[in-house]
């Protein structure tokens, strides 16, 4: 008989008892009809029953004990590795936000201006909403999403607005301030009925300890300030900055987030005056009237300080 | 398997108890070493446990178990088979192991000594077998799974199965030529 695919299935089953009475009824009669299918058939089966009546090996209690062991072992080992694993992503995870940032950070095309404010204004509604929905303070975090080297502000001038309810005790902390920095020298000291005007230059680097020391005078809700951006000529004005707002920025101003600082304390502002989204704008830079050149000494900022009474 | 996953680890001993001999006795006759058998299917069963997570309640455990092990044996066999190890004090590994059990001089009745001398040479035609031949035997004929469970185990279609099996028989059928010429 010709052996196909088929009918080795059948035979196979036939052997393991497997067939139906109909296969096995056909298979029988080719048997009968085919001497060497009979004895293969016959073979199969006799060593089927061998196979089946060999005696099973038994492995005791050695397996199980191998068993536990392992697992105990590899528990512990999982555990140090797990531990492992987790510092491992830690850091894996910290490698790749580093580089995230860095590439929003530091995204090489320099050449491509875009008005720093005007960026900050394409992402605020949006922060806004989480802002209001987290109840955290997601608005300085996403500003720094914004190209860093597009949002600095190359400060050239401060003009800071101050209205105070004792004139006479502001303008007595702010000569303390200035006398601590050794500024009363090149201090420019104009005075009228309404307002004072401290007129002074003093080094970027100590505007942040400059500003903490007169933070106290700033108490009010209508103080003003206007920077001046060193590079591209624009002003940045904010309205109602607190002493810890003014901090901020120039403290930001050493880490050239200055345009970050005054965005946040604007949304800041903004909330606590409870805008909504829409009418959430922000301050945009203004072109200064006349467009300034990067002066020769860019680490020194022209300070105006104008105290008025209330 | 269920408590086991639950958290149950008095489970274990209870699937222990229930597969360790069944799959160490399989792997036994795939890579014929009692000391190989015995760390192959330790590693299936930890590897088993480990995964657990992965582990489809649809295929059961017994096949998926087996899964694990008699692949890992045949990888064994084969990797084993690239390499031919000599004794020098002439014994196999079979021999060494004590899986045969050959007409061991144990006095007894001619019946006993004729059916050990028979399982001693079916013992060794089967291994003697290519390990997927080999395999589907000791599968289908000693650990008695149904075709589905062959075909799961070792990933093959139902049909693969029954003409592997065929072949197989033939080919211990071969081996055994001079028994049954003699017999």
């Amino acid at each position: 008989m010709k052996m196909t695919d088929k009918n080795i299935e059948q035979i196979v089953e036939y052997v393991d008892g497997c067939a139906s009475a109909e296969k096995t009824a056909q298979i029988e009669e080719m048997m009968r009809c085919d001497e060497a299918l009979a004895v293969t058939v016959r073979r199969h089966s006799e060593l089927k029953e061998m196979l089946t009546s060999l005696p099973v090996q038994s492995c005791g209690s050695e397996l199980g004990d191998k068993v536990r062991a392992r697992l105990h072992s590899r528990g512990r080992n999982f555990r140090r590795m797990n531990k492992l694993h987790r510092f491992a992503a830690g850091l894996i995870l910290a490698a790749c936000l580093g580089a995230v940032v860095s590439m929003v950070y530091f995204d090489g095309s320099p050449e491509e201006k875009t008005p720093v404010l005007a960026m900050v204004a394409e992402v605020q509604p949006v922060q806004f909403d989480t802002y209001r929905q987290t109840e955290a303070a997601p608005v300085k975090k996403a500003v720094i999403m914004a190209p860093r080297r597009e949002r600095d502000v190359a400060m050239r001038s401060v003009v800071i607005s101050v209205k105070v309810e004792d004139r006479a005790t502001a303008e007595k902390r702010l000569t303390q301030a200035l006398y601590n920095h050794s500024l009363l020298g090149s201090l420019t000291l104009t005075r009228n009925e309404t307002s004072s005007g401290y007129h002074f230059p003093v080094s970027g680097s100590s505007l942040a300890s400059l500003a903490r020391e007169i933070s106290p005078i700033l108490t009010g809700n209508d103080n003003h300030i206007t920077i001046t951006d060193y590079s591209n000529a624009c002003n940045f004005e904010l309205d109602n900055i607190k002493g810890d707002q003014i901090v901020s920025v120039f403290t930001a101003n050493k880490r050239g987030d200055t345009a970050l600082a005054l965005a946040a304390a604007q949304v800041e502002n903004s909330i606590a005056a409870g805008l909504t989204p829409e009418e959430l704008a922000i301050t945009q830079p203004v072109l200064a009237a006349t467009p300034c050149e990067p002066a020769d000494n860019f680490g020194t900022v022209s300070v105006f300080i104008e105290i008025s009474s209330q | 398997m269920k408590l086991y996953r639950s958290g149950d680890s008095s489970a274990l001993g209870v699937l222990l108890e229930r597969y360790q001999s069944r799959l160490y006795n399989s792997i036994l006759r795939i890579c014929k070493n009692h000391d190989d058998a015995m760390e192959l299917s330790a590693d299936a069963f930890v590897k088993a446990i480990e995964n657990v997570e992965r582990f489809e309640q649809a295929s059961g455990f017994y096949t998926w178990l087996f899964r694990i092990g008699v692949n890992g044996a045949l990888n064994f066999v084969r990797r084993k088979s690239r390499f031919k190890f000599f004794s020098f004090d002439g014994f196999t590994d079979a021999e060494q192991s004590g899986v045969y059990e050959p007409g061991s001089a144990a006095p007894g009745p001619a019946e006993d000594i004729e059916r050990k001398e028979r399982e001693t040479l079916l013992t060794e035609a089967l291994g003697r077998l290519e390990p997927n031949h080999r395999t589907v035997i000791v599968l289908r004929d000693i650990e008695q799974m149904s075709y589905e469970e062959i075909a799961a185990v070792l990933s093959i279609s139902l049909g693969t199965v029954k003409s592997r099996l065929f072949r197989a028989r033939e080919a211990l059928r071969n081996e055994l030529r001079d028994y049954y010429e003699n017999d």
